[in-house]
């Protein structure tokens, strides 16, 4: 019976219909921006839509300057899943509608958090993601999400 | 139904095996779709399906669009969704950029076809113009109607798309764009105009005839708001002139001058009352008005809606085509998709439909003239030809499609569809590749796709 039940959840598993550990063990993450972006919070609506690039222009008229993990990163996986509710499936569908039709373009990639955290730090309009533990000082936070 | 074109396609025989390749390569390069700004200046990137579909209709052979030259056979064929693309953007300046995209489509016998090439001008970070060949904004769904990989079904609703959308595949000219952020919601308003052409089949001809399809004078404009969960998006776009050109279509217009030229000949003895022959005089100018018969200003209007609540997945649209000659009529169609993800899969099922309102073609001119036989002979030919032509050109269709999307891994996604296809009666052809009426109007249409992005 036991061996039943491992068999039908390591199928379940592997055809994606449970969550997958990284789901289980799920980070506290601040959406961060630059010191000069002119505000003070965001919503998980409106972080949606700047990274999905729907929004370009903060308030001032300034130019957004998102930037995101590299594909594979679970931070990455759980900031889209929580914040747009879309899977890496679902979003790397939504680019590839946008770039295969020239109608845009995803945030830049990064490799890392300290990367994201640099290029957050030196960009004026940049935004990014981190995981809380990892955050700077330096940057403002205008998001959490906590576990 | 294409014997007469079996040496060409053994030529391109060893096309599929092209596509299979990219298949095999696109497993290993699943970041090769680097993001903006690229840290290089040129950015490669394609897309492909390999698809297969089984029906066993003997009478009719579903399509894509009338574009397609090789229709999906009867039993397994892969026509109708196999295809591949290759893009190249170059960025040319900080705010400049040029981007390329070619097509190859089983149902064009791989025939390499251009959908985008053109020049981008970014102005600021609202606006942007384009201009060269992009890709058709005419509808919801038109510009990502081969992009199997982006698109949750297996292709957009034959019904509405394979009629409407499909035929227009690119516009050549150019597009503005310009995006702004109001509160919870960003607005892009794109305009655009220009010309398109392409080619279109008429399958009931012998043998099957392939004409030049020319829109010039192509306007329009689609407005689309993007909350955080729906977009929705609008567009009306209008058409100065659309063209045919084929041999049986100057055939017709060669037989319309004949006998209008008959009319004026007789009209013209001064033996007949004047009465008489001032009404053969008008007939003949009303038969001048028949020739090319599928000229129009047609104008297309879309209203739809794509929403990611959660895990659900709602697509939607109401799609308008109003073709403005007689032979062809209005359409008015539309379609409904639900998908839910579990996981990695996600099931949908969708309904479309598309209703043509018929023309108002008055063909009393072609009535006999009861003066000579010989003529009366051609006027009759002549309205038999406007007959056949108006019910061949009523595509109502209506499709009730379930299907199954698995997100195998980051690029790659397979799909299994199946769709019933239906026209309103065995005499009326939908939007499927018809030989002859009647036809079964039933078709059960099964598809199996390997879709990914490299």
């Amino acid at each position: 019976m036991m061996r039943r039940s491992f068999i039908l959840a390591s199928v379940a598993a592997f055809a994606g219909w449970l969550p997958s550990p990284a789901a289980f063990a799920q980070s506290s993450l601040v959406v961060v921006v630059n010191r000069s972006v002119p505000v003070e919070r965001l919503d998980s609506s409106q972080a949606t839509q700047i990274f999905l690039r729907q929004v370009t222009t903060w308030p001032d008229g300034s130019r957004v300057q998102p930037v995101d993990l590299a594909e594979g990163s679970p931070l990455r996986t759980e900031f889209y899943s929580r914040v747009t509710g879309r899977s890496p499936g679902q979003l790397r569908a939504y680019w590839a509608r946008l770039a295969f039709t020239g109608m845009g373009l995803p945030p830049r990639e990064v490799a890392t958090v300290e990367e994201v955290r640099r290029f957050v730090r030196s960009t004026p309009g940049a935004i990014g993601y981190v995981d809380r533990r990892e955050n700077d000082p330096e940057l403002k936070v205008v998001l959490e999400l906590t576990p | 139904m294409h014997h007469q074109r079996e040496g060409r396609r053994r030529v391109g025989l060893w096309r599929p095996a092209t596509v299979g390749l990219l298949a095999a390569v696109s497993m290993g390069l699943a970041h090769a779709q680097t993001p903006d700004p690229a840290p290089s200046p040129l950015r490669l990137s394609g897309f492909a399906t390999l698809g297969l579909t089984h029906h066993n209709n003997e009478t009719v052979e579903p399509i894509i669009s009338f574009q397609q030259e090789f229709p999906a056979r009867k039993g397994w064929s892969g026509r109708l969704d196999t295809v591949a693309g290759l893009q190249a953007d170059l960025r040319l300046l900080n705010s400049t950029s040029a981007t390329v995209q070619g097509v190859v489509r089983a149902g064009d016998d791989f025939e390499p076809r251009l959908r985008m090439a053109y020049l981008r001008q970014q102005f600021g970070a609202d606006a942007a113009l384009r201009v060269g060949r992009f890709r058709s904004p005419f509808y919801l769904d038109s510009d990502v109607a081969e992009i199997g990989y982006a698109y949750l079904l297996a292709r957009p609703p034959m019904p509405v798309y394979g009629y409407l959308a499909n035929l227009v595949t690119h516009v050549d000219g150019a597009d503005f764009q310009w995006r702004r952020s109001f509160g919870s919601f960003g607005v892009l308003v794109q305009g655009y105009g220009g010309r398109s052409s392409g080619d279109l089949w008429f399958f009931n001809t012998t043998p099957i005839e392939k004409a030049d399809l020319e829109l010039s004078g192509i306007y329009g404009l689609a407005l689309t708001v993007g909350f955080a969960n729906v977009t929705v998006r609008g567009s009306h776009t209008r058409v100065d002139r659309l063209s045919l050109r084929s041999s049986q279509i100057e055939q017709l217009n060669g037989g319309l001058n004949q006998v209008a030229g008959g009319l004026r000949a007789i009209a013209s003895d001064p033996r007949l009352p004047a009465p008489f022959a001032a009404g053969l005089v008008s007939k003949a100018a009303a038969i001048d008005g028949y020739r090319n018969p599928y000229e129009g200003r047609p104008v297309y209007t879309s209203l739809g809606f794509d929403a990611n609540i959660d895990r659900l997945r709602l697509i939607g649209e109401w799609a308008a085509f109003d073709s403005r000659s007689p032979t062809i009529g209005r359409s008015r169609g539309g379609q409904l998709t639900a998908g839910y993800a579990w996981g990695n899969f996600t099931p949908y099922v969708s309904v479309a439909r598309n209703s043509r309102r018929p023309g108002v073609l008055d063909t009393s001119a072609l009535s006999p003239t009861g003066l000579n036989p010989q003529l009366d002979g051609a006027i009759a030919q002549l309205s038999a030809g406007f007959v056949e032509a108006a019910v061949f050109a009523d595509r109502s269709t209506s499709s009730v499609s379930v299907g199954l999307r698995w997100d195998v891994r980051e690029n790659a996604a397979i799909k299994l569809q199946f769709d019933q296809l239906r026209t309103p009666s065995p005499m009326v052809p939908g939007v499927m590749a018809v030989r002859r009426l009647p036809i079964d109007n039933r078709v059960n249409l099964f598809s199996a796709s390997l879709n990914f992005i490299f």
